[in-house]
């Protein structure tokens, strides 16, 4: 039995396999490699670490201008303290909730967003 | 069925007795009239105008306004058989249970007495303005049939219900002298005299009792009206300027002897843009939007807030509306971009509407209506009325989108933008409601109201007011639902008066 399936396989259809294989993990890299080579790159900033909790850090940055122009006193590296304790052990999108459960808004523009999201954003514009 | 009465055929010097009295056409007048219909009470219905408008007669009305800019008195109300249910935009609710009480963070506030007081009248008020089924506090009646309601979670604010008076066979409000004047025409102790301009209430010599009315016509006419008991139901404006003017006896004027009439004047605010909604999903029951036929009726979906939470953050009320679609600009489309991943939301098919709203303005008595030097053609003082409207009732309605804008994320519904801040923009795009209020005040104390808790004027025997004027807190609703059913009530008084 064994040697029978043994003679069974032929050469030209596993070679086939193979470069068939190769030239997917060759495709499979290029997607996930080319969107991390068109992604806008930032310059490094202190607040890196977290800025990398925003999804879409450059509409974060636009809301961010906004704010440091109502608030021109904007402290980034006091608020970067304070976000960097309430983040470390919680998720952005836990921390959001419990901002919305405590009714910790912030006013940008007339637009009514939770206020950890409005302090990241104010940092991703100071970092931009 | 009998013809109306033209005030302009009765000879000057003419005398005429009745029992009861009803100075005024408008929804107050005629319910009223009907409300006491095949009683032995025989009434006198005097109506200023005719069945159709007529302009020598609406200028009665002219008036001056200061202060916050305002409509003209002589454009927010009309003076003929009808009155200005002939303008009426249809919406009704109920006033909120909250309006009737007294609150210690809201000066001047509470009326005499519950809404349950009220509320046995409110299907004969639904009725009469054919608004269909009283159905506002029964959401599943509208969600079940016409699509859910915006999702908003825990929270100060929820969807409430308006229905609309549409007349049998129109999508047109009720007109009340249209529609009643048929009815009105067939009450056999009824009598409705049109062009009777009523320019005096006159006191008995003691000042305790209405001795009787003067009555003027255009044409020049005067004559007399001896009534029992009088109703006076000139809408919010004019019944304040009757008792005014009428200080032949007191020199302040008919139950003014506590300075109160024409203090606390009040309309409903209607700022447009007041904020954007933005639904992440887009999706939208189109009761939101426009009055939608249901139940014989229309009706249409506002956002209110909450008793409690107007009494935990010491907001009034208000109706938000939902309008037209509009785009956002390029902050707006980062802001909803920024939020929705933040909360990992897909809000590829969002959209953003314009919102309207109904506000309710704090009681204040030096919003007001005087007597002015001017003199219309009949001879009667006009009105001067003293516009205001305080930053804290802005301030106030903003807590209530703050409040909106909070649930819609929590929820992950949406989110908000407001729109005003100064109190520059608010009166940029501020409309009225044309609603005239507070101007006659409701108290048991007559140091804190012109009537009482029947609507009798304090002091004065046989006088009494019907209608929004004796509104001492406001509440959002619009209130001629309201003031029916407060007026019905005092049908129910008066039949008890008469018995007794």
């Amino acid at each position: 039995m064994t040697q029978s399936w043994k003679s069974a396989i032929s050469r030209r259809p596993v070679l086939s396999g193979l470069i068939a294989a190769l030239g997917l993990a060759i495709a499979g890299g290029i997607a996930f490699e080319v969107p991390k080579l068109s992604r806008r790159r930032y310059k490094p900033s202190p607040y890196d670490d977290l800025l990398a909790n925003l999804p879409d850090r450059e509409n974060a940055a636009r809301i961010g201008a906004a704010v440091i122009a109502e608030s021109p006193a904007f402290d980034a590296n006091r608020t970067a303290r304070a976000l960097g304790k309430s983040l470390a052990d919680n998720s952005l999108a836990g921390v959001v909730s419990a901002d919305l459960a405590q009714g910790r808004m912030d006013e940008v523009r007339g637009w009514l967003l939770p206020q950890t999201l409005t302090q990241l954003c104010a940092l991703a514009a100071k970092a931009s | 069925m009998k013809a109306f009465l033209d005030a302009r055929s009765i000879p000057a010097g003419t005398v005429l007795d009745t029992d009861l009295a009803i100075i005024g056409g408008g929804p107050a007048g005629i319910a009223l009239a009907l409300a006491l219909a095949n009683t032995p009470i025989r009434v006198l219905l005097l109506e200023s105008g005719g069945e159709a408008f007529e302009p020598q007669t609406q200028a009665l009305y002219a008036g001056s306004e200061t202060g916050t800019p305002y409509l003209k008195l002589e454009n927010s109300r009309l003076r003929y058989l009808g009155g200005s249910s002939n303008h009426w935009g249809g919406w009704c609710r109920p006033l909120d249970a909250i309006d009737f009480e007294q609150r210690s963070w809201l000066p001047h506030s509470g009326w005499p007495f519950s809404r349950t007081e009220l509320e046995p009248y409110f299907s004969r008020a639904q009725s009469m303005c054919e608004a269909g089924p009283f159905i506002y506090d029964d959401p599943a009646k509208w969600t079940q049939s016409f699509g859910a309601s915006i999702p908003l979670g825990e929270g100060g604010v929820y969807t409430t219900y308006m229905q609309f008076s549409k007349t049998r066979d129109s999508y047109l409000p009720t007109h009340f002298g249209e529609r009643y004047g048929g009815d009105l025409k067939r009450v056999p102790n009824l009598s409705v005299m049109l062009h009777a301009n009523v320019t005096g209430l006159r006191l008995a010599t003691n000042a305790r009792s209405l001795d009787h009315l003067d009555v003027a016509t255009l044409q020049g006419g005067r004559f007399t009206v001896r009534p029992k008991y009088t109703v006076l139901a000139v809408g919010g404006i004019e019944n304040a300027r009757l008792l005014l003017a009428s200080n032949d006896v007191v020199q302040a004027g008919v139950g003014n002897g506590h300075d109160l009439v024409g203090r606390f004047f009040a309309d409903h605010p209607i700022p447009g843009d007041t904020a954007t909604m933005v639904l992440f999903n887009g999706a939208i029951s189109n009761y939101y939007q426009q009055p939608q036929p249901a139940f014989g009726a229309y009706f249409r979906a506002a956002l209110t807030p909450h008793d409690a939470f107007k009494n935990r953050h010491a907001v009034l009320c208000s109706l938000a509306t939902i309008e037209g679609e509009v785009q956002l600009d390029g902050l707006g489309q980062s802001a909803v971009a920024a939020t929705a991943s933040t909360l990992g939301i897909d809000a590829a098919n969002m959209r953003a509407f314009t919102v309207g709203c109904g506000m309710e303005l704090a009681p204040d008595p030096e919003r007001r209506l005087t007597l002015s030097d001017e003199r219309d053609t009949l001879g009667m003082p006009r009105l001067n009325l003293d516009m205001r409207i305080s930053d804290s009732d802005f301030a106030r309605y903003r807590d209530t989108l703050k409040e909106l804008g909070r649930q819609l994320l929590a929820a992950r519904t949406g989110m908000i933008r407001i729109n005003h801040k100064s109190r520059e923009s608010w009166l940029s795009v501020m409309d009225w409601g044309n609603h005239h209020m507070g101007t006659t005040r409701m108290h048991n104390d007559p140091r804190q109201g012109v009537v009482d808790a029947n609507s009798q004027v304090h002091g004065v025997s046989n006088l009494y007011v019907a209608g929004s004027s004796v509104f001492p807190t406001y509440g959002a609703s619009n209130p001629t639902l309201n003031l029916i059913a407060l007026t019905l009530r005092l049908a129910d008084r008066l039949k008890m008066v008469f018995r007794s």
